[in-house]
């Protein structure tokens, strides 16, 4: 039975994500079986998997760019397949490649939303983009077009430009993909600090262990569509789960017998 | 079977981006900047290219049709009426719109569907923007407001064109007062209209077409090739259809 809407938030401006039994098929192939789970808010929640695990499926099916075969994500108590929903409750998304508009400039970029939803007058709003980027430590770029800046400062754009709009939710997909290891350790920074900033609740979609376990308070670990353990970095890193065990250290599971089975008998002399 | 299907998927989705622009027409008074960028980019970009491909379909039209009436003494006098009345009622709006097809369709396909792929459009949706209202209805004004003129500027250039075919082509050989003479006692203004009407039909056709394409791309940079070709293909057999069927309505 659906919940009631409680738009209450208790006094917090972070919100609470309810996945509740979500199922997905694209053609006959099974990508989200039963998915449960609750995120709290002011958590950095972390959805851990393999490629093809379900996991950008499931977030973009929390931010409704995909529906669902069965199932509920609501936040806040809100059904998440209503836009209305994402406008009340701030929710915006850090994507892959960015998704930031290559015609625009990095300012423009920012202002975008805001100007479309005529949010703020000229100046709070100059305010507010200049301010944000220097957040992210962006100020020299505001007149460069996105085609002019490193796929790490990619990433921070996109990331100030979901600021902008003072998110309650903020999902990230694959944030350090694609970035050498001082930007990823520079995004990894920003995330964790951007949630004491702005009291949001953040959602991590990766495959990128070292970012799970430094950053998620908890995590979520997909395989084929299911949860196949969800908790503490701590306690998923102890976890004797063999599946967990696969991701987490991949190439040490050879004792395994279906590793055993596919390899070849090495005969050896008495 | 399939090929059926999925041109009549095609046709449906294009209706629906079609309405869904119509519903966000109220928001274009804050769109003044972009229906402006779009109007340079549609028409005032096009017209130098339309311009010349219509003086000189003008000219060949005359030529063609001089030569073949040469043998006929005094049939000449009738190059003025055919240059008139197919510049103004067919060639001058469907060469326009097959270039446009070519020159803004393929741009507008290939812009949109690599914001599809790299994730623009999706932004676009988590932002409350629909991709139709920034992108489409805006296109669709412009075009609507630019193809009447880029047409008439394709008539009149072409009419010159055939006038001076008329003039300076030895076995022609027929002064300019001649040909525009008898062009005028045969070419009324329905028939300029007429022109400007199927313009801007294959102008919105063209835009539906190449936005709906782009906005269904699904995959990576070769499936934006793939749409281009696609969109720039489906406009030609579209316009070519609606040519047939706009000009058995006109008449």
């Amino acid at each position: 039975m659906p919940k009631q809407p409680t738009p209450q938030d208790n006094g917090r401006r972070a919100v609470q994500v309810e996945i509740d039994h979500v199922n997905k098929r694209f053609h006959e192939q099974l990508v989200l079986n039963d998915v449960s789970f609750v995120i709290e808010p002011g958590e950095i929640f972390v959805i851990m998997g393999p490629s093809g695990a379900g996991k950008s499926t499931l977030m973009r099916a929390i931010v409704n760019l995909e529906s669902v075969d069965s199932g509920e994500i609501r936040i806040n108590g809100l059904d998440a397949f209503k836009q209305q929903t994402h406008k009340l409750m701030h929710t915006a998304i850090v994507f892959q490649a960015g998704g930031l508009f290559n015609s625009l400039t990095v300012e423009e970029n920012l202002a975008f939303y805001p100007r479309e939803h005529r949010l703020y007058d000229r100046k709070t709003l100059h305010d507010k983009v200049h301010y944000t980027l220097q957040i992210l430590n962006l100020e020299g770029c505001a007149d460069k077009m996105p085609s002019q800046l490193s796929g790490g400062m990619r990433k921070r754009v996109a990331i100030a430009r979901s600021l902008i709009i003072e998110p309650r939710l903020l999902l990230f997909d694959e944030p350090t993909s694609e970035l050498d290891p001082v930007s990823a350790a520079n995004i990894t920074e920003v995330i964790g600090t951007l949630r004491e900033e702005y009291d949001m609740t953040s959602i991590v979609v990766t495959h990128d262990r070292e970012l799970a376990t430094s950053i998620g308070e908890r995590i979520a670990l997909m395989g084929h569509g299911e949860v196949v353990m969800l908790d503490t970095p701590d306690k998923l890193s102890k976890s004797e789960n063999p599946e967990v065990r696969d991701f987490l250290y991949p190439g040490i599971n050879c004792h395994k017998p279906r590793f055993r089975e596919a390899m070849p008998a090495v005969e050896t002399k008495p | 079977m399939q090929a059926i299907k999925n041109f009549f998927g095609f046709a449906g989705e294009c209706v629906l981006v079609f309405l869904r622009s119509l519903y966000h027409l109220p928001t274009l008074p804050r769109q003044l900047g972009r229906l402006m960028d779009y109007c340079f980019h549609i028409g005032y970009k096009t017209t130098p290219m339309v311009a010349v491909m219509a003086f000189f379909l003008g000219a060949v039209l005359v030529l063609q049709t001089g030569y073949s009436l040469k043998d006929f003494a005094g049939a000449n006098i009738y190059l003025g009426r055919i240059s008139g009345l197919g510049m103004s009622r067919e060639l001058a709006p469907l060469i326009s719109a097959l270039l446009l097809a070519g020159r803004v369709g393929s741009s507008v396909t290939a812009e949109i569907a690599s914001m599809k792929v790299y994730h623009e459009i999706d932004a676009l949706k988590t932002m409350n923007v629909p991709a139709e209202r920034i992108l489409v209805m805006p296109r669709l004004v412009a075009i609507i407001l630019t193809m009447p003129i880029v047409v008439g500027i394709a008539i009149f250039v072409g009419w010159y064109g055939g006038a001076m075919a008329a003039s300076q082509v030895p076995f022609i050989n027929q002064p300019p007062e001649v040909y525009w003479a008898n062009l005028k006692d045969v070419v009324s203004f329905k028939d300029i209209i007429d022109g400007q009407i199927k313009g801007m039909v294959f102008g919105v056709a063209v835009i539906l077409i190449a936005c709906t394409q782009g906005l269904s791309t699904r995959g990576g940079p070769r499936e934006i090739g793939m749409s281009v070709t696609s969109a720039v293909v489906a406009c030609m057999v579209i316009i070519l259809l609606l040519d047939y069927l706009l000009t058995r309505m006109l008449m």
